[in-house]
């Protein structure tokens, strides 16, 4: 039978917006490049001396943009620092808050460590260690945070928002690393590594986005309607030409077609950073994709 | 007051009472008047453009069989609030009586409640800037009185009380008439529940008119 609704009262649409994408891209980039340093550091620092130097700089400013960033994100901006003390231990945003502190201290460390201070060269272990395990706290909250809100928004409520968030942030921060690197016009070997490691990431984050996608696709009539805004509604262009062509599939073919190409597996720079702008562009399409088409679907 | 007033609760609040509030909305009785939203409105100073009870209409059929349906809504002052465990300052609060309520002193303004209501009953106050919805109007219910969109509904399609209270008029019309809450799957138990709820009416989403348009809209003219 035909309905229609006739009159309703909205009342916010999208309740998070445009800062509140640039807060998870940028935190993605900061959780992921503490890990990118401190796996460079582990593995052998010596030979991937400027991924573990850059990623923990890399680190460090984008904890300094993106919090401002989410503190103006507020309605309420000058409340911020209540969040310290009146943390519910039942909200992601607690959780982020600790998570983006820690971080952001250990951060500092890192470069501390890079530098060879010697106050902390001792306690490398610990703050490598500690350290990621903030950065993946602060990799895993933002996608928690739209997990927990609820149902009947399907694609938040999909679980595997969480390992799509975290594999999102790891090819951020080697997406950016790499073209940080690559326009220093050395470090080949860095590049090729940074390279078929970011394509692999970049293919299972291809065969997440389709389950993602085909999971809701399938489900109740509301959860359909919400995955057709991404695949064929106001998302679409974003959807196919931002994050699967422009960040996915293109990308995965430049990195490998030239780490196989290459003798000795090695990736020019210039291939390198063209690659690199066109897995951030994709990175931050999904971030939009999931934050703002995830809401589109009117609640009533 | 007399006790026995149809506008007066019994005087009982909340704390230490094992009251739990809560109210049915018979859909039978109701004729879209937007009474509820005009009473909530001048009782709460709403400010324009955001609405803690408000009514949604959904036309069904093809004509000449067409019918309007009315679904009149408010904040479910769930039994198990998912915006409660979002807030991350303890903002949102449940009082032992079962109202959801928001300290407005506390709030940031994170709209992390907002994206966790499954009801879109919630919004940021134009003029406080903080988290805003319905709050049973417990500033009357402690005093004794009912709800102001209660009072206010000319076709008496509303009944607020004590669901705890098997006597209540709300336990006694519950018990004759199969109710509905909105969205039961999601676990959030409203204490609002209707009666005559054709599902397809609340399925159907969208349609987006108001007087002054959406809230974004609203704050733009309040900056």
């Amino acid at each position: 039978m035909n309905a229609i609704v006739t009159y309703n009262v909205p009342h916010m649409v999208e309740p998070w917006g445009m800062l509140i994408v640039v807060h998870f891209f940028l935190s993605g980039l900061a959780g992921g490049s503490f890990i990118t340093s401190a796996a460079a550091s582990f593995f052998n620092e010596e030979r991937y001396k400027k991924t573990a130097i850059v990623a923990s700089y890399l680190a460090f400013l984008a904890i300094l943009i993106d919090v401002p960033i989410l503190i103006a994100d507020l309605d309420r901006p000058e409340r911020f620092f209540t969040l310290l003390f009146r943390g519910s231990m039942t909200a992601p945003l607690t959780w982020g808050t600790w998570f983006l502190i820690g971080l952001g201290l250990f951060s500092v460390l890192n470069i501390m460590l890079k530098m060879g201070n010697p106050a902390v060269k001792g306690s490398k272990g610990i703050i490598l260690g500690l350290g990621s395990v903030f950065a993946l706290g602060v990799c895993t909250y933002t996608a928690v945070a739209l997990n927990i809100a609820t149902d009947v928004r399907p694609i938040w409520s999909n679980g595997i928002l969480i390992p799509i968030f975290i594999a999102a942030s790891g090819i951020t921060a080697i997406a950016t690393t790499s073209l940080i690197i690559s326009l220093g016009g050395e470090g080949k070997e860095e590049l090729s590594c940074l390279g078929s490691t970011n394509a692999g990431l970049l293919i299972l984050q291809l065969i997440m986005v389709i389950s993602l996608i085909l999971t809701t696709l399938t489900g109740t009539p509301m959860s359909r309607q919400a995955a057709t805004i991404i695949t064929s509604g106001d998302m679409a262009m974003l959807f196919w030409g931002g994050l699967i062509v422009v960040g996915l599939l293109i990308p995965i073919f430049l990195l490998w077609s030239s780490s196989m190409a290459k003798k000795e597996g090695r990736i020019s720079p210039g291939i390198a950073a063209l690659a690199s702008v066109l897995v951030l562009i994709g990175v931050f399409a999904l971030r939009y994709i999931i934050v703002s088409g995830g809401q589109m679907l009117p609640l009533t | 007051m007399k006790k026995n007033d149809e506008y007066y609760t019994g005087g009982k609040k909340g704390a230490g009472k094992n009251v739990r509030w809560g109210m049915v909305i018979d859909l039978r009785r109701c004729i879209g008047c937007h009474s509820c939203s005009i009473h909530c409105k001048t009782e709460n100073e709403v400010p324009v453009g955001v609405y803690r009870a408000w009514v949604k209409y959904v036309d069904k059929g093809t004509y000449p069989d067409v019918r309007r349906n009315f679904l009149p809504r408010l904040c479910n002052h769930c039994e198990h609030p998912m915006c409660y465990r979002v807030c991350p300052t303890k903002a949102t609060y449940k009082r032992d009586d079962g109202a959801v309520l928001i300290d407005n002193d506390k709030c940031i303004g994170c709209r992390s409640c907002i994206t966790a209501c499954p009801y879109d009953a919630r919004f940021i106050n134009p003029v406080t800037k903080t988290a805003d919805k319905c709050t049973f109007c417990v500033h009357r219910v402690d005093k004794g009185l009912i709800p102001s969109c209660v009072q206010g509904c000319i076709g008496r399609a509303r009944i607020f009380g004590d669901l705890n209270d098997p006597n209540s008029e709300i336990s006694r019309y519950l018990a004759k008439n199969p109710a509905k809450q909105l969205n039961p799957a999601t676990g959030n138990e409203p204490s609002v529940f209707y009666i005559g709820l054709d599902e397809s009416v609340e399925e159907e989403r969208g349609g987006v008119t108001s007087v002054a348009g959406t809230q974004r809209e609203a704050r733009k003219e309040a900056i």
